[in-house]
C-alpha cells in the first residue's frame, strides 16, 4: 500500500501539479460614510448600473444579510470601506456612482415589485469620484 | 481516528490555541475533533454528487473512474494539507464538490484538484465569490476531459503560471489569464451559475458594475474572469506535451 502511495504521489509530481490561481483580492481605497440624520432606520444601496436609474438590485437587495449591512440606523452613521475608487476608475468619467436610500418600514410593508414600479425611494445621489472627493466621502441625509 | 490523534498530538505540541479552549488539553481535544471532523469529510467527499442534476448515481461513478486519477490526488492532497497545515471548514454540501477552506491559501489563491476545492478563509461553495465560479469551472472541466484532465489541463495550466511568473507578468492578467484551459474554466463557471438569477456574468467577465458583496472577502468583485482567449506564441510552449513538462523541471 505504501508503495501505491508512493507511486501515485511520484505520479502527480511528474504530470505537475495543478495550477494555482492566485488571488487578485483588491483592498479597499476609501471609506464612505452614511449618515442618517432622520429619526427613521434607513436602509442604503449602491448602485453602479448608471445611466440605468431603475431598480434593478433586485433579489440581492432583499437578502436579510444583505439587509442587515444596508441599515443605517436612525440618528447615527455607518461607514462602508470598499474599492470605490477602483471601481470608478474602471469607468469613463460621466459614470456616476449611484447611491439609493430606502426607508426601512418601506421595505417591510410593499411588495418589492411595488416598491420598483412606484419608484419608492427617499433619495437618489448620483456622484462621480470627484464629486465624492468633494464631499469627503460622506453623505448626509437628509 | 487518524486525524483525531494527529490533531490532538498538534495542538499540544505547538501550544496552538483552539478556538474557545484556554487549555492546552481543551485546545488539543477542539483541535482533535476538527482534524477528524475534516477527515471524515473529506472521505465523504468521495461520495458527494449534485442532486439538483440528473444522474447522481453517475457523478459519482465518474469521480471513481473517468476522473479517478484526479479524484485521488485531490483528496489526497486535502488530506496532506489537514495533516500540515489548518483546515477551517470542509463543505461537501453544494454542486458535488468539496470546497475547502484553508489557512495555508490565504494571500495564495486557490487550487483545484478534480472535485476538492481548496482555498483561502472563508472560501465557500457559493458564486457570489468569483474566485469560486472560476475553480469550479475547472470541476466541470475535470469532468469532460477525464483521464486527460492532468495532462492537458493540469500540467499546461502550472507551466503557464510559472511562464507568468518568470515574465513578471503580476497574477498572470497578460498571459495565464487568457489561456484557453483558464478562459474555458471561466465559461463553464460562467455558464453553470448564469442560470441563477443573480449571478452577475459581466461583473464577472470585466470587474466592473458589480451587485453584490462577495461573502468571503465583504467586499465587491474587482477580478476580472475573461471569457475570449487571446493568442501568445508561448501558447505552442504551454500547450505542447513533454516540452512543458521539461520547463517545469528545468525553469
Amino acid at each position: 500500500m505504501k508503495l501505491f502511495y508512493i507511486g501515485f504521489f511520484c505520479c502527480l509530481l511528474l504530470s505537475g501539479c495543478p495550477e494555482m490561481d492566485k488571488l487578485k483580492d483588491d483592498p479597499n481605497d476609501a471609506t464612505l460614510r452614511i449618515i442618517n440624520g432622520t429619526s427613521r432606520d434607513i436602509l442604503f444601496c449602491p448602485s453602479f448600473s448608471f445611466p440605468d436609474t431603475s431598480l434593478n438590485m433586485g433579489s440581492w437587495f432583499l437578502n436579510e444579510q444583505e439587509q442587515e449591512i444596508a441599515l443605517v440606523r436612525s440618528d447615527s452613521f455607518k461607514d462602508y470601506p470598499r474599492q470605490w475608487k477602483l471601481l470608478l476608475s474602471k469607468e469613463n468619467p460621466d459614470f456616476r456612482l449611484m447611491i439609493f436610500l430606502f426607508e426601512k418600514s418601506t421595505l417591510e410593508t410593499t411588495p418589492w415589485d411595488t416598491i420598483v414600479k412606484k419608484y419608492l425611494v427617499l433619495k437618489r445621489y448620483d456622484l462621480s469620484l470627484e464629486d465624492l472627493e468633494k464631499k469627503n466621502w460622506t453623505i448626509t441625509y437628509p | 481516528m487518524a486525524g483525531f490523534i494527529k490533531g490532538f498530538v498538534k495542538a499540544a505540541f505547538n501550544n496552538q490555541q483552539e478556538d474557545g479552549h484556554h487549555t492546552w488539553f481543551g485546545s488539543a481535544w477542539g483541535s482533535a475533533n476538527r482534524h477528524a471532523g475534516n477527515d471524515a469529510k473529506l472521505w465523504a467527499g468521495l461520495f458527494t454528487a449534485d442532486t439538483r442534476q440528473s444522474g447522481w448515481g453517475w457523478q459519482i461513478l465518474s469521480k471513481w473512474t473517468w476522473e479517478g486519477l484526479q479524484t485521488f490526488g485531490g483528496f489526497l492532497t486535502a488530506q496532506t494539507f489537514n495533516m500540515t497545515s489548518q483546515i477551517n471548514h470542509v463543505d461537501n454540501s453544494k454542486y458535488g464538490v468539496s470546497v475547502i477552506d484553508c489557512e495555508y491559501f490565504n494571500d495564495r489563491g486557490a487550487m483545484t484538484i478534480g472535485s476538492y476545492m481548496m482555498g483561502p478563509r472563508g472560501y465557500r461553495a457559493d458564486y457570489h465569490d468569483h474566485l469560486f465560479v472560476h475553480e469550479f469551472g475547472h470541476t466541470l472541466q475535470s469532468k469532460d476531459w477525464g483521464l486527460f484532465y492532468l495532462s492537458l489541463i493540469a500540467l499546461p495550466s502550472i507551466t503557464s503560471g510559472k511562464w507568468s511568473d518568470n515574465h513578471n507578468d503580476p497574477y498572470g492578467t497578460k498571459y495565464h489569464d487568457f489561456r484557453w484551459f483558464e478562459v474555458d474554466a471561466n465559461q463553464r463557471g460562467a455558464d453553470f451559475f448564469g442560470n441563477y438569477a443573480d449571478f452577475n456574468k459581466d461583473n464577472f467577465e470585466t470587474g466592473k458594475k458589480p451587485t453584490y458583496i462577495n461573502p468571503r472577502t465583504q467586499n465587491y468583485n474587482t477580478s476580472a474572469y475573461p471569457l475570449n482567449a487571446k493568442f501568445d506564441w508561448s501558447d505552442l510552449l504551454i500547450n505542447c506535451p513533454g516540452v512543458n513538462l521539461m520547463y517545469d523541471i528545468f525553469f
